[in-house]
C-alpha cells in the first residue's frame, strides 16, 4: 500500500494546457469518486490516501507535499516539439537548473528541492499529453481529448499496482 | 556587418520573452532589448462575459499573482455594478493582498534573486539555484519556504482555495473570516516577521558589501509611479503618484481617471507595450514602479518596522534610490510591512464582522479597478451594456508598467558586462539578473512541458547565425 499524490496542473482557460483536469476528472469517475473539485486539494480512501491537488503551476512550497507522498505524479500537457510520445509516462528524479525570470518550477526542480529540504524523495512519475491547441477557451482540441482515456489508463495501472496488499513496496 | 546575440527562452506557447543584443562591425554591444511575445488575447477573451464573472475568469491570467488579478477585477466590477463594499468586506480583501505580498515577494527574493546574490553571478549555474542556496545555508532556504507557504496559507484560508478564487465578488467577499483562521494568521506571525527580518538582513549586507557592482549594474534615473496615501506607502487603494528622477512631486490622480494620465506606446517588436506619462510625452514620461518605485515615492510607511527600515533605505541616496539591484532591498521591505498590516488587519475588531457584502447594484456601464501587485500597478478597466455583459476591456498588468525600465537596464547591463566575442554563462546571467530585478511575470498563461532550453544565438547583420549558446 502506498499513499498517492496526484498533481494535475495547468491553465484550463486556455483549452489543451488544461488536458491534466480532465485527466484527473475522468481518473475519478472510473473510481467512482465523481464529486469533487479537482482545482481543489481532496484526499480520497484510495490506498494510503490518494490526494489530488490541482495547480495553475508549480512552486517551492510544493517541496514539502512531496515529502509526505509515498508516490507522486505530476500530469501535465506538452508541445509537439518536445518529441515525446502522445501520452508521455517517465519517472522523474530530482535535477534543479536556474531560472531565468519565470516563477513556475518543473516537477525535477521540486523534486530536487525535496531531496535537499527533508532528505527524502517519493517516486515521482511524469504524465504528460500532448497539446495541440493552447488558445483562449475551456474545451479540449479533439486530439487532446482522444488522449485523456489513454492518460488515465495509465495512471489506473500505477494505481492498481500499488493498491495491491501483495505489491506493497 | 553588425551581429545580433539573442536570449530566447522560448518557454511558452505564447508569454515569453527574449533578449536580443545587437554587435556592431567592431564586435561591441551596439544595443540590447527584451522581447515580449505575449499577446494580450485576454482582453477579448472577455468580451460577451457577464461583469460579475471577471473576478473569477481573470485570475487565471497568472499563476504566480491571481489575487492581484481577482481583487483589482473585483474593484471594477464594484464600479460597475455601481455599489460600495461594507468595510469589513474591504479589510478582508486587502488581507487577502497582503497574503499575496508576501508570498510573491519571499518567492521572489529567496527564490530567484538570492542564488545570484549569495552564490555569485558566476557561479556555476549547477549550483546557482536555490538547491545550492540549501546547501550554502539551509536554515535560510527553509525559511523562504515556509514565508511563502504561510503567504499561501493566508490566501487560502481566506478564499477558501489556492487558485482560482471564487471569493471577492461585487459589491464585497462571499464568505467571512472564521475566528480561528484569524487566529492561525496572528500565531505564525512572530516567526515570519523574525523570517523577514533575516532576508533583509542577507539583502543589506550583500548590497553593502557590493557597491562597485550595484553603483554599475542597471543604475540610471527615472521617474517613479504608484499608488501613495498622503505620502505613505500604499499597497491596496488610495491615489496615483508619480514623482521626478529628483524625487520632486510631478502629479496625483484618482487611479480611475489613469487613462487622462497614462499612455501606451507600441513598438512592433514586441507585444508587451510601454507605457508613460501623457503630460511629459515619450519617452520622458516613462517611470519605474513596483518595490523601488513605491519606495521612491513614498515619504513614510504607516507600519513600525518597516517605516524604520525605511528610514535606512532613504538614507541611502540624496533622493531616489537608483541602482536596480536595490529592488531586492526594497521588496523585502514590502514584505515586512505587509506582514505587518496583516497583523494590524487580523487586530481589527471589523475583521471576523458577517456584514460582508453590499447586494444593492445598479449597472453603470464602467468600471475600473487599480491595486499595487507585487510587481507595480495594475489595472483592470470593464465597459459593459446595460445589462452587465462585458463589451470592452483594457488591462494596463503591473509588469508592462516597468517594461521600458527592463529594457533600459537590458541594454545598460549588457554595454557593460556582456563580452560577445568572449560569451560566458556569468554574462548573459547578469543580463538576465538585470530583468529579474523587476520580478516581471511575463508567460504565466501556458505552461506546457517540453519547453525549449535557453537559447542564445548569435546572428550577423543579415539574421545568419554565426554561433548559439545553449543552457537548460
Amino acid at each position: 500500500m502506498a499513499s498517492f499524490l496526484l498533481i494535475p496542473y495547468g491553465n484550463p482557460s486556455r483549452r489543451d494546457d488544461g488536458v491534466a483536469f480532465h485527466i484527473a476528472h475522468r481518473l475519478l469517475e472510473r473510481l467512482g469518486l465523481d464529486e469533487m473539485d479537482p482545482e481543489e486539494v481532496v484526499t480520497y480512501d484510495v490506498a494510503d490516501g490518494l490526494t489530488i491537488m490541482g495547480l495553475h503551476q508549480l512552486a517551492p512550497e510544493l517541496a514539502q507535499d512531496l515529502a509526505e507522498a509515498d508516490m507522486v505524479v505530476f500530469i501535465d500537457a506538452h508541445v509537439p516539439g518536445a518529441g515525446w510520445e502522445d501520452v508521455h509516462w517517465e519517472e522523474i528524479e530530482g535535477e534543479l537548473r536556474p531560472s531565468m525570470v519565470t516563477h513556475q518550477l518543473k516537477p525535477q526542480s521540486v523534486l530536487a528541492l525535496c531531496q535537499a529540504l527533508y532528505q527524502r524523495t517519493p517516486r515521482t512519475y511524469v504524465l504528460s499529453v500532448l497539446g495541440t491547441d493552447f488558445d483562449f477557451g475551456g474545451d479540449l482540441s479533439p486530439q487532446a481529448q482522444a488522449l485523456v482515456d489513454p492518460a488515465v489508463d495509465r495512471l489506473m495501472a500505477l494505481l492498481d499496482a500499488h493498491t495491491q496488499p501483495t505489491d506493497a513496496p | 556587418m553588425g551581429q545580433k546575440l539573442t536570449i530566447d527562452p522560448v518557454t511558452r506557447i505564447e508569454g515569453h520573452a527574449r533578449v536580443t543584443i545587437r554587435v556592431d562591425d567592431d564586435g561591441q554591444v551596439e544595443q540590447a532589448f527584451m522581447h515580449v511575445d505575449q499577446f494580450r488575447g485576454f482582453e477579448k477573451f472577455s468580451e460577451g462575459r457577464m461583469y460579475y464573472e471577471m473576478p473569477v475568469i481573470t485570475p487565471r491570467i497568472c499563476g504566480i499573482c491571481p489575487v492581484s488579478h481577482h481583487l483589482a477585477s473585483a474593484k471594477a466590477a464594484d464600479r460597475v455594478a455601481g455599489v460600495v463594499p461594507p468595510r469589513p468586506a474591504q479589510l478582508l480583501r486587502e488581507l487577502l493582498h497582503m497574503g499575496q505580498m508576501i508570498q510573491s515577494h519571499s518567492l521572489h527574493f529567496f527564490h530567484l534573486a538570492s542564488p545570484d546574490l549569495l552564490l555569485g553571478f558566476d557561479a556555476d549555474p549547477a549550483i546557482r539555484n536555490v538547491v545550492g542556496l540549501i546547501e550554502a545555508d539551509p536554515a535560510l532556504a527553509v525559511k523562504a519556504v515556509k514565508l511563502r507557504k504561510y503567504g499561501q496559507e493566508i490566501i487560502r484560508r481566506l478564499s477558501g482555495r489556492r487558485i482560482h478564487m471564487h471569493w471577492a465578488v461585487p459589491g464585497g467577499v462571499s464568505a467571512p473570516l472564521a475566528p480561528e483562521e484569524r487566529d492561525w494568521i496572528l500565531g505564525q506571525a512572530d516567526e515570519m516577521q523574525g523570517y523577514i527580518q533575516d532576508g533583509i538582513a542577507v539583502a543589506k549586507s550583500w548590497l553593502a558589501a557590493n557597491q562597485d557592482t550595484v553603483q554599475s549594474f542597471a543604475n540610471f534615473r527615472s521617474n517613479y509611479l504608484g499608488m501613495n496615501r498622503d505620502g505613505a506607502l500604499e499597497l491596496y487603494e488610495g491615489p496615483v503618484r508619480m514623482v521626478d528622477s529628483d524625487g520632486n512631486f510631478v502629479v496625483e490622480f484618482d487611479a480611475c481617471d489613469y487613462l487622462d494620465y497614462i499612455s501606451e506606446r507600441v513598438e512592433d517588436w514586441s507585444y508587451l507595450k510601454f507605457p508613460y506619462y501623457k503630460a511629459m510625452g515619450w519617452p520622458d514620461g516613462v517611470y519605474r514602479v513596483a518595490p523601488l518605485g513605491r519606495l521612491n515615492l513614498a515619504d513614510r510607511i504607516d507600519t513600525p518596522l518597516a517605516n524604520e527600515e525605511l528610514k535606512e533605505w532613504k538614507a541611502l541616496a540624496d533622493g531616489p534610490v537608483e541602482p536596480s539591484l536595490y529592488y531586492h532591498y526594497a521588496r523585502l521591505i514590502e514584505d515586512l510591512h505587509a506582514l505587518e498590516r496583516a497583523v494590524e488587519l487580523c487586530e481589527d475588531p471589523d475583521i471576523l464582522s458577517l456584514d460582508i457584502r453590499e447586494t444593492s447594484f445598479e449597472i453603470t456601464g464602467e468600471g475600473v479597478g487599480c491595486i499595487e501587485a507585487p510587481r507595480g500597478t495594475l489595472w483592470h478597466h470593464y465597459w459593459t451594456d446595460d445589462d452587465g455583459v462585458i463589451t470592452k476591456v483594457n488591462l494596463i498588468v503591473a509588469t508592462g508598467n516597468n517594461n521600458w525600465a527592463m529594457n533600459k537596464s537590458v541594454d545598460m547591463v549588457a554595454k557593460t558586462f556582456v563580452d560577445p566575442s568572449n560569451l560566458t554563462e556569468g554574462m548573459l546571467n547578469r543580463v538576465e539578473a538585470a530583468i529579474r530585478c523587476y520580478d516581471p511575470c511575463l508567460s504565466c498563461s501556458t505552461h506546457a512541458l517540453g519547453q525549449m532550453p535557453l537559447i542564445v544565438s548569435v546572428e550577423d547583420g543579415s539574421g545568419q547565425v554565426l554561433a548559439t549558446h545553449t543552457r537548460d
